[in-house]
């Protein structure tokens, strides 16, 4: 205890005085938020601004001059629409082309006649696209927002005339909400919400899951090959400490700094994602938190506690293969390559988790890929919501007996001198060979 | 019969066989008297450093077996690191700690006792020199700080066979002198058997006992440098060296 104590103080203050790990760590993850903020926040904020900014400036060629047409000036006025006149259609296109118009509206002849006999009337719509950008195209699309405001007025207007209640108009049939979770009942005012909700904790979950396994690997890969590359190991090896004290102070070590740079990361990304399934929307019910509690309601402490022991499991596992795979390089740079030879693979098994709909497998099909690495991590919860409990169980055994094999291994390779030899003997060959 | 107690360190045909079918050492043999500094000495590739680092227990011998206090290399490597202190030729140190964080991160493997531990510590201090520096992270120190801080960890834990490879490489002339002085003052100081390797034939007069002439992996002549030298009809230890491997110095 003694020697893993001391290890792990050394292994503690190296990494936190690395400016290398702080940058990796805070700073990164910072700028990158922020980066990732400035560019989606941002932009899908000024999208869904543009989207909810009322008017904007319409040319209108008016074709029919008609007693219907003064009504849609109106109309189109009192929500905010700048209109501008054209005589012609090649001076409609001539205004487009040097203003920032919207698009141009052109009522024909006939159009008041239609309306005045209760008949569909017809409107010309064009609209412009400046740029190849969704700024742009949400701007284009507003032209038909012109227009879905106008024949809701005017269906308004005229059923109002013949006596039809506005309510009526306005909303036929009143839904009242409510989802089939499982086979719990939650009756909601905003299933979108609760939907999106879910949908984000299902993503964050793996997500999270990737973020740790990087984490980890690169900073147990990293922590063994700084004592090659500082020239440490072979002392190391000579001391009277236990080897597999030493492999398991790395192993704590990462895991402590890991789980920080977890909750750095995860508790940004967590924010990012509320924050981008909020934007321009009028709930300011924060969908994690929905889907997080609708989730629980369902799935339960068992499902949870499973998750939590195949996540420690995971983390193991991850760690060993870290380790093992540094053993085989000589400086810090090439074991953030070798770790990133684990995290890519393992990263693409936790997105395909994402994909994978338990419901559309049978037993025995859920009970083997609930045995497949990291994809077992990711499958608890939806196991765990159709209260599938042997796939949980086997999904937790594997996750925690692969972390035993790949531990025993690595303990196995630091017991011998292929700790020390393996990599350097090559060197070695070459210059002898010479 | 060799007695472990007269002799700390007892080397019996000692073979090594790297992957490749490389063989390093071809059935070494030889033993260090308790209190004498042993160096082993010969060009680069000759089996030195594969030799102390099979004594330190990092590497595991082919065939034959060595000795430490009468602990086996091959049965009882963690038995062995217990009773000895290791310097390898290219060590380094942790460079975002301090001296002094260094040397009580070594010295928690030896002892539990703070006090002791603090008398390690102070020891290495008187040892390395390096005063207020000790307390400068390792990363600002220079070749030779850094070699003083090692030899300095190393004999700081009092050990019974303390192992140097290659003391002094990479240091120069002033720093050289200053490490042979501190290794020879702290062997006659404490009694400590010191196994060393080097393959400056100078250092090797000034600092050794005894010494072994090991060459392709083999051991080829044995005995106090002054012995050798006056055996071979030498100079120095250089010539003994070239008399033996039948190579003449261009």
């Amino acid at each position: 205890m003694k020697t893993f104590k001391i290890i792990l103080v050394k292994e503690l203050k190296s990494m936190i005085r690395d400016p290398k790990i702080i940058i990796a760590m805070i700073i990164v993850p910072l700028i990158l938020t922020g980066i990732m903020y400035a560019a989606m926040i941002g932009f899908m904020g000024q999208v869904a601004r543009e989207a909810e900014k009322k008017g904007g400036s319409l040319v209108l060629v008016d074709m029919d001059h008609g007693n219907w047409t003064g009504t849609v000036k109106e109309l189109l006025k009192m929500n905010g629409y700048r209109l501008i006149n054209a005589s012609s259609l090649d001076e409609a296109w001539r205004i487009l082309g040097s203003s920032n118009a919207l698009g141009a509206l052109v009522i024909p002849k006939g159009f008041s006649e239609n309306l005045s006999s209760i008949k569909p009337a017809h409107i010309s719509v064009y609209t412009v696209i400046r740029s190849i950008s969704i700024l742009s195209f949400t701007r284009s699309g507003k032209v038909m927002e012109a227009v879905t405001i106008l024949s809701k007025n005017l269906t308004l207007i005229v059923t109002t005339r013949h006596g039809v209640p506005k309510e009526f108009v306005e909303k036929p049939v009143d839904a009242r909400l409510a989802i089939l979770l499982k086979n719990k009942l939650l009756e909601t005012r905003d299933v979108e919400a609760v939907i999106g909700g879910l949908i984000t904790t299902v993503i964050i979950i793996p997500i999270l899951v990737m973020i740790l396994s990087g984490f980890i690997a690169q900073l147990s890969a990293t922590s063994m090959a700084v004592e090659k590359e500082e020239k440490m190991l072979e002392t190391l090896l000579s001391l009277p400490l236990s080897r597999t004290q030493l492999i398991a102070a790395k192993i704590t070590a990462a895991a402590i700094i890991g789980f920080l740079g977890v909750l750095v990361y995860g508790g940004l990304y967590i924010w990012f994602f509320s924050s981008l399934t909020t934007v321009g929307s009028s709930t300011s019910t924060s969908v994690v938190t929905a889907g997080i509690s609708a989730l629980y309601s369902i799935i339960g402490p068992y499902t949870i506690t499973g998750l939590f022991i195949a996540l420690i499991g995971l983390v193991l596992f991850i760690l060993g293969l870290a380790i093992l795979l540094s053993l085989f390089v000589e400086d810090v740079r090439s074991a953030q390559i070798v770790s990133g030879y684990i995290v890519f693979p393992l990263a693409i098994l936790v997105f395909i988790s994402m994909f994978i709909d338990p419901v559309s497998m049978d037993q025995t099909t859920r009970l083997i890929v609930a045995a497949i690495p990291m994809i077992n991590v990711g499958l608890i919860i939806p196991y765990g919501f159709i209260g599938d409990y042997s796939s949980i169980i086997v999904a937790v055994a594997s996750s925690l007996v692969y972390a035993g094999i790949v531990i025993w291994f690595t303990g196995r390779v630091v017991s011998t001198e292929k700790v020390f030899t393996m990599r350097l003997f090559k060197k070695k060959w070459r210059l002898r060979r010479r | 019969m060799l007695l472990g107690s007269d002799y700390p360190v007892i080397v019996r045909d000692l073979e090594k066989v790297y992957p490749g079918n490389v063989h390093a050492l071809k059935g070494i043999s030889f033993s260090v008297r308790r209190g004498e500094i042993y160096g082993l000495i010969g060009p680069n590739g000759a089996g030195k450093t594969t030799t102390l680092r099979i004594i330190a227990t990092i590497l595991e011998p082919t065939r034959g077996d060595a000795l430490v206090e009468g602990y086996s290399v091959v049965g009882e490597p963690d038995r062995v690191r217990r009773v000895i202190s290791y310097l390898p030729e290219d060590a380094g140190a942790y460079k975002y700690l301090t001296g002094l964080e260094f040397l009580y991160f070594i010295a928690g493997f030896y002892t539990d006792d703070q006090d002791r531990m603090d008398e390690m510590v102070r020891e290495a201090a008187r040892i390395s020199g390096l005063g207020d520096r000790l307390r400068d992270k390792i990363k600002t120190y220079s070749k030779g700080m850094l070699r003083r801080l090692l030899i300095a960890k190393t004999l700081m834990v009092n050990p019974r066979v303390a192992i140097l490879d290659e003391p002094t490489s990479g240091l120069d002339v002033i720093n050289a002198t200053k490490v042979r002085r501190t290794i020879k003052k702290y062997a006659d100081e404490r009694g400590v058997t010191v196994l060393l390797s080097s393959h400056n034939m100078l250092e090797v007069e000034y600092l050794c006992d005894r010494v072994g002439i090991i060459h392709e992996g083999r051991i080829i002549a044995e005995g106090p440098p002054r012995k050798l030298v006056e055996e071979y009809n030498a100079e120095n230890l250089e010539e003994v060296f070239t008399k033996l491997v039948g190579e003449e110095v261009v």
